[in-house]
């Protein structure tokens, strides 16, 4: 259930911390962005920038990119019957061509990611729910 | 006015003449036949009810998983190892038994990596090689649903974790008493 | 030439038929109607007769069955995948009587369901048919004589094969009379902003002087359900003839306890003799 101004974890090392949903990418008639859906974002909290120390930061604050939503808070079904809900909704930033900003992803993501074929994100992953 | 007396009571007489033939003649003909209704399907037991056996007996005919789904509590550990192997453990915050039980599931939660997931497990699944009761606890939280649990001061830990440290506990422990 | 007033109508007609000829008045020139080479037309075809119709109707070749709604159940198939599914009972489906096109203008099979021996009526009936008197009575159509079934036999379950469509027709639960935001999913008017009293409201229904009456088939608030409805393509899952039970998936309408009327696809496996026959 990810809509406009739906506010996201980012949980990689792209620099960004917080960002806001701005659109549900190719989604028309439902508005709602589910696991492994693409959405556009923009970062409202980033990693802070120390003087004098070159930062691996690729985003700042009011940057728009691309994201892809990894864990929700609301349940969604498996084809098997279990639901499955996560504490928080996150996501992870992306290029146009689907592979991740950052480098190194810090928490658990769900398995249906798999099957989308965003396999970078999962090996990244230290683990899938 | 004439007209219509007339007509009225040639109406009657009619009438009195139809009356009179069927004071000679039987009114009713034979009896129909009735013939006897098919027999009864499944000796008259309710059909959802004999349906749920049948498919009870299919998906669990050891009755195993019926006597956990109604043994089993809200605060009991499990793990539920799949067809693949993979498996998945938690703590339990609600079980759904229905009135035949084959729609019964499990909410199990747990903490992966400091973020807290639930999942919801069809028992009768047969994609699951099988339901193992893992840990009681030694005093149960009020309430038959711990859905109050969650980002409380009683939420679960990371299960995984716990149970790695009691296993390697319980090992070193063997090993210790086998030294002496 | 023959100038045209000179001839009496009788000599130009036995002139026609000989050969064509033109008269000529003054400046006038008129031709012969027989001259010009006409051609027959047919007679008008009228579509809506009933025998048309019936040809153009899309039939299935077999009846179907009726059944009592019993309720809705998980369903695991062998992959592990769940679905939901509903049970019916097929509870003593047995055929009463044939209809044919002689007799009645259309063929169809008279199907009874649930035997009952208490206030029965139309013993007649159940008598020629040596079947026992039943709760329920119904026809389905069917496309052609072939397709009767013989009086007295027994319809079970199993007469639908384990993953064949069917369509489900049953009466949907009766809501009440209903307001527009439950009838027809209207939005309602404004929770605040001064708007008074009027909050699950439609609003306005038309226009002013012009048309200066509401539309037909202006959707308003009313009665909601309680009507006929048929679910279409829903897969069959389990068929056990012996006790009666049909498994479906997918939802149905109706209560619980509801009779429905279960038939073939008529997407997948009706066809009208008309599109048989161009074939």
């Amino acid at each position: 259930m990810i809509y406009l101004k739906s506010l996201l974890n980012v949980i990689d090392n792209s620099g960004a911390l917080v960002v806001e949903c701005i659109k549900v990418l190719r989604h028309k008639p439902k508005s709602c962005a589910q696991i492994g859906d693409q959405i556009t974002v923009v970062v409202k909290e980033a990693k802070p920038i120390a003087d004098g120390t070159t930062s691996t930061n690729k985003v700042k604050r009011k940057d728009i990119c691309r994201a892809v939503v990894v864990r929700t808070r609301s349940p969604f079904r498996r084809p098997d019957g279990s639901m499955v809900k996560f504490d928080d909704n996150a996501c992870v930033l992306i290029n146009k061509n689907g592979e991740p900003l950052g480098t190194r992803i810090s928490s658990v993501v769900a398995k249906e990611l798999r099957d989308l074929q965003y396999n970078k994100i999962v090996s990244l992953a230290p683990k899938t729910f | 006015m004439f007209g219509l007396l007339s007509k009225r009571t040639g109406f009657r007489a009619a009438s009195v003449a139809v009356q009179s033939v069927r004071t000679f003649v039987p009114l009713k003909g034979a009896k129909p036949t009735v013939f006897e209704p098919l027999p009864k399907k499944r000796n008259g037991e309710n059909a959802m009810a004999y349906l749920h056996k049948q498919l009870l007996k299919k998906h669990d005919p050891t009755g195993q998983r019926t006597n956990l789904i109604n043994t089993l509590r809200a605060g009991d550990i499990i793990r539920v190892t799949y067809m693949d192997r993979s498996d998945v453990s938690g703590r339990i915050i609600a079980i759904k038994r229905g009135q035949y039980n084959l729609g019964g599931n499990i909410l199990i939660r747990t903490k992966v990596g400091r973020i807290a997931s639930e999942l919801r497990i069809p028992v009768f699944n047969p994609n699951i090689r099988f339901i193992e009761l893992v840990e009681k606890p030694k005093q149960y939280l009020p309430r038959n649903k711990h859905y109050y649990v969650r980002e409380s001061s009683n939420d679960v830990n990371d299960v995984e974790a716990y149970l790695k440290n009691k296993r390697s506990e319980e090992v070193k422990q063997t090993q210790t008493h086998k030294t002496k | 030439m023959l100038s045209f007033n000179s001839v009496s109508s009788r000599v130009l007609q036995t002139l026609n038929s000989t050969f064509n000829f033109t008269a000529t008045r003054h400046a006038c020139k008129i031709t012969s109607i027989h001259a010009i080479t006409s051609m027959k037309t047919q007679p008008n075809q009228v579509n809506h007769s009933v025998e048309l119709g019936n040809r153009r109707k899309c039939l299935l070749d077999r009846p179907g069955l009726f059944g009592i709604k019993r309720g809705m159940i998980t369903w695991f198939n062998d992959n592990g995948r769940q679905f939901p599914a509903t049970v019916i009972e097929i509870d003593s489906v047995e055929v009463i009587k044939h209809k044919t096109e002689q007799e009645f203008g259309y063929t169809s099979v008279m199907v009874g369901a649930v035997d009952k021996l208490k206030n029965v009526n139309n013993l007649k009936l159940f008598e020629q048919a040596g079947v026992s008197p039943k709760h329920k009575l119904g026809e389905f159509r069917v496309r052609s004589e072939t397709g009767l079934v013989p009086v007295g036999a027994e319809l079970k379950a199993d007469m639908f094969a384990v993953g064949q469509m069917v369509d489900i027709k049953g009466i949907t639960k009766g809501k009440g009379f209903a307001g527009v935001m439950k009838r027809h999913g209207f939005k309602g008017l404004a929770a605040t902003h001064g708007v008074s009293k009027a909050h699950r409201k439609q609003g306005a229904t038309g226009g002013n002087q012009d048309p200066g009456r509401v539309l037909p088939g202006k959707k308003m608030a009313g009665r909601m359900g309680g009507r006929s409805s048929t679910e279409m393509n829903l897969e069959v899952l389990h068929a056990d003839g012996d006790a009666g039970i049909l498994v479906v998936k997918g939802c149905i309408p109706g209560p619980n306890k509801a009779y429905v009327k279960i038939t073939d696809s008529v997407k997948l496996y009706g066809k009208s003799i008309e599109s048989i026959e161009r074939d």
